[in-house]
């Protein structure tokens, strides 16, 4: 006898499911092609998987992300340009029971605000922050960052960024995994399954770390901006997995035992 | 409480913070805010709180935003260029409705504008109270952290180098707070209800809440909130022989004391003159020095800057009766506000010279 469509479901191991209390996956505006939504989805799956939904409060950078928002459902701040590190500073300091995230760009961290972020490091404050790297200002139109590639072309360096002139870019996560009060930096990216399998891992063990009270756990996340980047949407993925990845090479740059351990 | 003690102006602005259950406190060093500093990190460690000696003063206020943010009383202080980079916050905290108190612990007087108008970008005020003595800086800070829960709003209190280094005799004094509501607004993780957002842009709200409002709107939105608290929050001031005065002298904070003073002696001259001690700079006791200029023939305003809080004076009287400014940039080397204009004969020199030239018939 043929099984009803509910013996048939019944059957089905699931294995995989659609967030429902930490994600809203409904509809945003946000670039086709955008990498940031998927970076957000990610860290989302984790704080389901974990369940701390309702114990987390996140502080948000400004940049295209921030409309981005209503995706997360859990308490927020939106802080200003750079800012969101010291902001996260009070609000565990004041509430160390809850999980508490930053969640910020390369133009927002890394141009404005990278003290506010060394010095959080450096002080081992107990939260995590992600990192959303497209090396641009996306949300102003597509301007240089400090984590902008050499030749790279923005709107403010149409024949591509010029070392003589603008410098080199920083490299963020192994930057931060130099300080001793960093317990945990990774740089990931979600450029392709294979990576955001494993961007998923580092944003676990970040968060774990956080859960474990080992001090301060960083994710950077690199992330398509096709628009920025003056490309179709098709070619970002192919131009970060040939071009992007080389120089922000994916990988772990600081994880102690314990993080290592409890993953 | 009650016990009469001996102690700074740092040291009483800190225990009153402490007696008020402040939580946090953030702040980076720079003179004359240092020993705020010290004595905060002594009493907040008493009672369990944390003093952050953050990396920078951007980084302090923003600390304080988050600390606050969580429902948790929470204070800052800083002065001069402290005060011109904590602005890009503080001028936001006004519009994401954080409740907060803020020492500003100026050098003199130069920064009335400042504490007053702040510093910042968009529509924004602050409370502030101007305490002139130890004692009052005690009972203003409780009354700080009350105002600042009670209308959700910054409240400021404007001290000085002279505030912070003298010593008093004074005693702190039982605050009743119990008409404060619970804090509904608190972003302390979501746990069985919507999740709420507190946005520069627009205060604390909902998840879901659709009625996103324009810029304009919000400016918009921020001046209805600055009119509500000039209508709402209740100015103070001293005030002293205004029925008979001629001239009325107007002073704030530490430097009043001197004003009053001379005022006491020319009184003892029979001169005519009274003076109004603004308690709150804003709102700007209006009440006060409309009465003073519907009696007197002129207004002498005396404070240590170029004459900003004559402004906020001239505003009042709409030209009712002319005011004169008798003040002085603070000489002293420091620019602490420690100056030949605060010396007694200067200043009554100063007050006699504006009193007999307007008995001078035009
Ligand atoms: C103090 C300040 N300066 C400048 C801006 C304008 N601004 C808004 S978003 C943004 C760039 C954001 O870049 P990034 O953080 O990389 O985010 P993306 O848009 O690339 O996602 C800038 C410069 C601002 N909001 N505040
Ligand atoms: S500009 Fe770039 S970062 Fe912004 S939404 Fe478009 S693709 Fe995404
Ligand atoms: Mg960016």
């Amino acid at each position: 006898m043929p099984m009803t469509k509910e013996q048939a479901k019944e059957q089905l191991k699931k294995v995989w499911s659609l967030p429902k209390n930490s994600v809203n996956l409904g509809t945003h505006h946000m670039c086709p092609g955008c990498g940031e939504p998927m970076a957000y989805r990610i860290i989302g799956e984790i704080i389901e998987e974990m369940g701390i939904q309702e114990n987390l409060i996140q502080v948000a950078g400004i940049g295209c992300y921030s409309a981005l928002d209503v995706m997360m459902q859990n308490d927020r701040i939106n802080a200003l340009h750079g800012r969101a590190p010291s902001v996260a500073t009070g609000v565990k300091r004041m509430l160390p029971d809850r999980f508490v995230i930053t969640i910020q760009g390369d133009g927002d961290l890394v141009s404005e605000g990278i003290a506010e972020a060394v010095h959080c490091a450096a002080r081992g404050e107990n939260f995590t922050v992600f990192l959303l790297n497209n090396m641009v200002n996306g949300e102003t139109g597509g301007h240089m960052t400090a984590t902008t590639m050499v030749g790279h072309k923005t709107k403010s360096t149409l024949q591509g960024r010029d070392a003589k002139v603008h410098g080199m870019p920083i490299k963020t996560a192994e930057l931060l995994a130099q300080l001793e009060g960093t317990a945990y930096s990774a740089r990931g990216s979600v450029h392709s399954p294979a990576a955001i399998i494993r961007t998923k891992r580092m944003v676990r063990k970040a968060l774990h770390a956080q859960r474990d009270n080992l001090g301060f756990s960083f994710v950077e996340i690199l992330t398509m901006c096709p628009t920025g980047w003056f490309m179709e949407t098709w070619e970002a993925p192919q131009f970060m997995e040939d071009t992007m990845t080389k120089y922000f090479t994916l990988g772990e740059f600081k994880v102690p035992e314990a993080v290592e351990a409890a993953a | 409480m009650g016990d009469k003690q001996l102690i700074d102006g740092s040291k009483a602005i800190a225990h009153s913070a402490a007696l008020a259950g402040c939580r946090f406190y953030a702040s980076y060093p720079i003179q004359p805010n240092s020993h705020l500093i010290e004595e905060m990190t002594q009493e907040l460690a008493k009672i369990g709180g944390v003093t952050m000696n953050a990396e920078s003063e951007g980084e302090a206020i923003n600390m304080v935003w988050g600390a606050a943010a969580t429902g948790n009383r929470a204070m800052c202080s800083t002065t001069v260029t402290g005060m011109s980079l904590m602005h890009e916050a503080m001028s936001e905290m006004f519009a994401a409705e954080v409740a907060y108190v803020f020492v500003h612990m100026a050098r003199g007087q130069t920064e009335y504008r400042v504490g007053t108008r702040g510093g910042g970008h968009g529509e924004y005020r602050y409370i502030s109270y101007a305490p002139h003595t130890v004692q009052e800086a005690a009972d203003l800070t409780r009354l700080a952290f009350y105002t600042a829960d009670k209308f959700r709003t910054p409240v400021m209190i404007q001290a000085d180098y002279i505030l912070t280094h003298t010593v008093e005799a004074m005693e702190f004094h039982d605050f009743d707070e119990s008409d404060l509501k619970e804090k509904d607004w608190a972003i302390d993780g979501a746990k069985g209800r919507v999740p709420r957002i507190n946005s520069f842009i627009r205060g604390t709200y909902s998840l879901g809440d659709k009625s996103a409002m324009a810029y304009g709107e919000l400016q918009e939105r921020a001046m209805e909130r600055i009119a509500y608290l000039e209508e709402n929050v209740p100015s103070l001031a001293e005030t002293g022989h205004l029925d008979d005065a001629d001239l009325v002298v107007i002073s704030y904070g530490y430097v009043s004391r001197f004003a009053k003073y001379a005022v006491g002696l020319l009184r003892e001259e029979g001169m005519k003159i009274g003076f109004v001690r603004p308690i709150t700079m804003w709102p700007f006791p209006k009440k006060e020095v409309l009465e003073a200029a519907e009696k007197a023939k002129a207004l002498a305003v005396f404070e240590l800057n170029n004459g900003q809080m004559v402004d906020d004076v001239r505003l009042t009287v709409l030209g009712r009766v002319p005011v004169h400014f008798i003040g002085r940039i603070s000489q002293d080397d420091s620019g602490f506000g420690m100056g030949k204009a605060i010396e007694i004969p200067n200043l009554t020199a100063k007050i006699r010279e504006t009193y007999e030239q307007m008995k001078v018939p035009a």
